[in-house]
């Protein structure tokens, strides 16, 4: 069990990598999609390892969260691709200069 | 260890024969229904009644040649029709055939997956089946293929929102999620004659359920994915000979994993046809269960045949104003009614 | 044993393929390959429950929502789509160490005392027993979120395309 353990700080720190250096408003909303995914298996791995319930639960929260972040990023983008027609995170921050 | 692991291939093996071997059946009634419905003569030259129709067709897309465009992504494009028949088959290892029988003081479950997550697993499993789609609308690299796969997906996430709900209400009435236990409770009667069938307590959320289940399996009237009048055929316009037949079969295998999610949960599951308990001395419980559900399943197929050539297409537009205007709002309603029913009961 | 390993290297692959690749689309796809494979070795430490909403929701709704905005936008010139460079050595010397130092509080507190046979089944009952005793209030605003959330993204929609149907389904 304890290969999870690297697995789950291994994805978390991709995510990372990703979500700072990706130019794509959708692949960095991904790559934060997998940073929480890696959160989520460090609660189950703390559950199991404590026999304590109530990290899955967290887990339940995340999940939750997760749904309306992706809901209410990807409509944000949407209507930005509808105002510039792009989806690059510096020509949003140029055109708003 | 060996005994396990042989038990576990027979389930397998037969859990993915019965929907195999039944689907040139299926295709074959298919036509001769359409044709029947139509008031045409239909497939009737090879073999006896045009039975071996299906396997010259078979014949058929194995020797067509296979034209692949130029313009596809080809590791997708390859992909796809292969996905679409794995993920229409998973839901099949969760899926109860007879009830929990003893053999040799062995107590064995005919499903092969048997997991606490019971028909959360199949749900699950279910819903993957719209990235075969997906993915083969986007490998193509077609417009008219693109189209139909986000037309497939928007209206396969919307009924799938309205089934879930149903399925809430069923928990309640049921009190579990295993499948097992549901077809149990079913077994009873109510009012001295009718069985204690599902349908009978939540005649709305079966309504729901059902319109979701043709959704859901891209069939009329629900079929915009390959709305031919539109789209020429959706998402798989750029697939020809045994990649074609491929999303043939998955579509079917659909159909029939979803029936049989519908009969568990509203029509009594494996539970014995009225009449069928008198063959018990002669034919072992189980097969006779297994050919009960079968039957069940059949008369669904044959629904889906028969609304396929009843009921016109619907605008895109209309499905969508159906599916969250109509059964949403309707779902919610039936689970609240549903709720305060059994907290009040108590 | 085995199993433990192999759905550790799918889910590696997959997560590097989302970072790696160029192309949204497939960074979208691996995706929610992690997300099934993640799915599995939560069935595998004994927690079903979480192991199917997984796939429930994470594939079934967050994934297809992700390619169903990619297609409809048919952002095609991705090959523009390149990293940024110059961050590059600063967010890798930065995650490195991260990693390095979870890596460290991993090996010195020995997390694995619990073996396989003892671990504690998750009952989906006593789960849900937690959640509506203990975490109701949490649960009423995890809902009162979805639910803003939903008005939200309907209301700034509606504003962006004026007075159209909402297209989204989210």
């Amino acid at each position: 069990m304890i290969i999870y353990y690297y697995l789950a700080a291994f994805l978390f720190c991709l995510g990372l990598v990703g979500a700072l250096t990706k130019k794509n408003l959708i692949s960095i909303l991904l790559c934060i999609e997998l940073m929480l995914s890696a959160v989520n298996l460090f609660f189950v791995l703390f559950s199991k390892t404590t026999g304590n319930i109530d990290s899955q639960i967290q887990v339940f929260f995340i999940i939750t969260v997760a749904a309306a972040e992706a809901a209410i990023g990807i409509s944000i983008i949407v209507s930005l691709f509808k105002k510039i027609n792009t989806t690059e995170s510096d020509e949003v921050s140029i055109q708003s200069e | 260890m060996i005994n396990e692991i042989l038990i576990l291939l027979a389930k397998v093996i037969i859990i993915i024969l019965i929907p195999l071997g039944v689907l040139p059946l299926i295709i074959h009634v298919e036509r001769r229904g359409a044709a029947f419905i139509q008031k045409r003569v239909g497939p009737n030259r090879v073999g006896p009644f045009g039975l071996l129709q299906p396997l010259a067709d078979v014949v058929k897309f194995m020797f067509k040649e296979e034209v692949a465009p130029s313009h596809v992504r080809p590791f997708f494009y390859k992909l796809a029709p292969i996905f679409a028949v794995m993920v229409a088959l998973m839901p099949l290892a969760s899926i109860p055939l007879c009830a929990p029988f003893i053999i040799g003081g062995e107590t064995i479950f005919p499903e092969s997956f048997r997991s606490s997550m019971g028909i959360f697993y199949v749900f699950a499993a279910a819903s993957l089946g719209s990235y075969a789609i997906l993915i083969a609308g986007w490998a193509s690299n077609n417009k008219f293929s693109m189209l139909g796969a986000i037309r497939a997906s928007a209206q396969m996430v919307s009924y799938e929102l309205s089934m879930s709900i149903t399925l809430v209400a069923m928990f309640f009435l049921y009190g579990t999620n295993d499948l097992h236990q549901m077809v149990a409770y079913q077994n009873e009667t109510i009012l001295g004659f009718l069985p204690r069938w599902g349908f009978f307590y939540q005649p709305i959320a079966t309504v729901i359920f059902l319109v979701g289940i043709f959704a859901e399996s891209n069939r009329l009237p629900f079929d915009l994915a390959e709305g031919e009048s539109e789209l020429v055929a959706g998402y798989h316009v750029e697939y020809s000979s045994m990649k074609f037949a491929l999303f043939f079969m998955a579509e079917y295998i659909h159909m029939i994993v979803l029936s049989a999610v519908f009969i568990i949960l509203f029509f009594g599951g494996y539970n014995l046809l009225p009449g069928m308990s008198l063959l018990e001395n002669m034919i072992p419980l189980p097969i006779l269960q297994t050919a009960s559900l079968i039957i069940k399943v059949g008369l669904m197929i044959w629904l889906f045949v028969w609304v396929r050539w009843s009921l016109p297409r619907l605008r895109y537009d209309q499905l969508m104003d159906l599916g969250w205007k109509r059964l949403l709002p309707l779902g919610i309603i039936n689970l609240i009614i549903t709720v305060a029913f059994i907290y009040f009961q108590k | 044993m085995a199993i433990d390993i192999l759905l550790t290297v799918i889910c590696s692959i997959f997560a590097l393929v989302v970072v790696i690749s160029s192309n949204p689309m497939v960074s979208a796809f691996s995706l929610l390959t992690m997300f099934v494979a993640m799915a599995g070795i939560f069935f595998q430490l004994g927690s079903t429950f979480i192991s199917a909403i997984q796939v429930l929701v994470y594939a079934g709704a967050i994934a297809i929502l992700f390619i169903f905005v990619l297609m409809l936008l048919n952002i095609d010139d991705y090959k523009k789509h390149l990293s940024r460079n110059n961050v590059k050595p600063i967010v890798g010397i930065v995650s490195a160490m991260v990693l390095l130092g979870v890596f460290s509080i991993i090996i010195t507190n020995n997390f694995d005392y619990l073996s396989k046979d003892q671990l504690p089944q998750t009952n989906m009952m006593d789960l849900f027993k937690e959640l509506f005793e203990k975490y109701l209030v949490p649960f009423e605003l995890a809902t009162m979120l979805l639910l803003a959330s939903v008005v939200t993204v309907v209301s700034m929609l509606k504003k962006s395309l004026g007075n159209n149907e909402d297209g989204d389904q989210a």
